[in-house]
């Protein structure tokens, strides 16, 4: 194996000068874009539809965390399906969750100790609940979403409500929720592209909700489990901001509209600075790796509907590695990469 | 011999049509310059058209004669003042068609973003979006793909590829300045910063462990 099997495309001198051409121009239109969502947004349905939309998505919100419930969910993407197992209970306040794959290689993880009261950005832009960012007030989502109730139909042997949200720009992508009548469980999403493809479908098979579960359903059965980290998604503090912001190095210029900063986390070693950002139902990941063990060339990479564009800076005399992660399309993690910069 | 190797997995991919326009100009260089690799290839030749049953009752090598005659012919020394400059200008006449080939594929590799940020309009079209999720198209394998594994030998082996595969990420490499990393090494560090990033999602989206489900695996 070697890395000219993986080349796609070279002449990436000659794009530097093109992308230098078309700069002005992009900029330009991203102003104009800008200017035009930013535009105070006038629903053309009945507010009390909308505001039990908004009602919908803050249960959601609730029910996905203080409900305890068992179940086996797909999740298909590109042709594949997965099914996975999961586990959520909610003991003295604190969520415990475990999640297996029933198919292919064994995987488990385990997450514990997420607090009820922790909440974090994604929870009160979701909720719609007054934040201290003076942009991010109530009805946040409706400013870049349009949401529709489509419907009913029937998820695991239960009734759902079926949710449109359409972005209403191109910087993000749609979803098709479906959410159970009884308790407002999430029980179906699908992700929708801009070409209105859809890039994923997560749908539970068969739900458990609300029984007392055994303490053991939510321990590892596999010693090779993996322990998902909490560490780059802080609570809010009372004012609805993220506490302490003095060690980030590196900041965004520019964010597609809507997304703020939701955590950001410094490894160990120093070696790598990651920064998260969500609109509230969209979350991306900025990844600044200084460590230069591993030389990885400039790329663009999908699977599923998670895409990353990765790309190197030199700063200081040092080489640094800029990863974007997130369900986004590519153009969005591009911006965004190519918006980074370190804080002097 | 890492480096030797490698070159005949090239070798055996441009036989098979896989090799692409870098891959092949390092194999003709090679083989320019190396009588084994030149011998491998010949092998390589026999064997698959004997696979074929396209083989010659007689087989005769006119490689060395026709290099002989080649390097034994006169030189064509006598340039005239007019081919002197001619020359050059064909030279350049060709560097212009491949700039331009490249500026017209750089282009149309642009042209998502431009019409990202300079079309407005489907902000105001948003209203009339219906999604179609009657028919749901999810991709097939056939769209995605990471470029096929060149390393197959002329014989004909059952190998893994030839059975069901699973659908597996794109990778677009824009650039190769990093010498000596591995598809693999690639692959590891995309996978370690897809869980970092699922992590932060799961935390974030309210949709709990779902996230979780978009785990890369260490296969992919």
């Amino acid at each position: 194996m070697h890395v000219c099997q993986l080349i796609r495309s070279s002449g990436t001198r000659i794009f530097d000068v093109v992308f230098m051409m078309t700069l002005f121009s992009r900029c330009f239109g991203m102003l104009l874009l800008i200017l035009v969502t930013a535009v105070p947004f006038s629903p053309s349905y009945a507010l009390d539809d909308l505001s039990s939309v908004t009602n919908l998505l803050k249960r959601m919100a609730e029910a996905n965390r203080q409900l305890s419930y068992q179940g086996i969910f797909s999740y298909e993407h590109g042709g594949a399906l997965n099914t996975v197992k999961v586990f959520h209970s909610v003991r003295d306040d604190q969520e415990f969750e475990r999640i297996v794959h029933l198919n292919g290689p064994e995987r488990e993880v385990i997450r514990r100790g997420n607090d009820l009261d922790c909440q974090r950005l994604g929870d009160a832009m979701l909720r719609g609940a007054p934040l201290g960012l003076s942009e991010l007030s109530r009805g946040h989502l409706e400013t870049h979403y349009k949401l529709y109730i489509k419907g009913e139909d029937r998820v695991a042997g239960r009734d759902i409500t079926v949710v449109h949200v359409v972005p209403k720009d191109l910087f993000r992508y749609g979803y098709v929720l479906g959410l159970d009548k009884e308790t407002g469980l999430l029980l179906q999403s699908m992700l929708i592209g801009n070409n209105k493809r859809v890039l994923e479908r997560f749908q539970f098979v068969d739900i458990t909700i609300g029984t007392l579960m055994d303490d053991m359903a939510v321990e590892p059965t596999n010693t090779d489990h993996h322990l998902a980290s909490l560490d780059a998604s802080p609570c809010l503090n009372a004012e609805g901001n993220l506490s302490s912001t003095s060690e980030r190095h590196w900041q965004t210029t520019w964010l597609p509209p809507g997304f703020a900063m939701s955590g950001y986390h410094i490894s160990h070693d120093t070696s790598r600075e990651t920064l998260v950002f969500t609109d509230g139902l969209a979350v991306f990941s900025v990844f600044v790796d200084s460590n230069d063990a591993i030389k990885v060339p400039d790329m663009e990479a999908q699977r599923g509907a998670t895409v990353a564009f990765l790309s190197r800076i030199q700063y200081n005399n040092s080489e640094y590695i800029i990863c974007v992660v997130g369900e986004i399309p590519i153009e969005t993690a591009k911006q965004v990469a190519q918006s980074l910069t370190p804080i002097r | 011999m890492s480096n030797n190797n490698q070159i005949k997995e090239s070798l055996s991919a441009l036989m098979d049509g896989q090799a692409d326009e870098l891959e092949v100009r390092r194999v003709l260089k090679e083989v320019s310059e190396n009588d084994e690799l030149r011998d491998t290839w010949r092998r390589h030749q026999l064997a698959a058209s004997a696979m074929r049953r396209e083989l010659p009752e007689q087989v005769v090598d006119y490689s060395s004669a026709i290099r002989d005659a080649i390097e034994n012919e006169d030189s064509l020394s006598s340039q005239t003042a007019i081919s002197r400059i001619v020359k050059p200008l064909g030279r350049f006449a060709v560097a212009a068609s491949v700039a331009a080939i490249a500026l017209v594929g750089v282009q149309q590799y642009n042209k998502p973003v431009g019409s990202l940020v300079n079309t407005p309009a489907p902000v105001a079209a948003v209203d009339n979006v219906q999604l179609d999720i009657t028919t749901p198209q999810l991709r097939t394998s056939a769209e995605f793909g990471i470029p096929q594994v060149t390393a197959r030998t002329v014989s004909a082996t059952n190998g893994p590829d030839q059975g069901y595969s699973a659908p597996t990420a794109v990778i677009n490499v824009r650039d190769v300045t990093p010498d000596k990393v591995t598809r693999e090494q690639v692959q590891a560090y995309l996978n370690d910063l897809m869980l970092r990033h699922t992590e932060n999602a799961a935390s974030n989206t309210n949709q709990g462990m779902m996230p979780f489900a978009r785990m890369p695996t260490d296969q992919e």
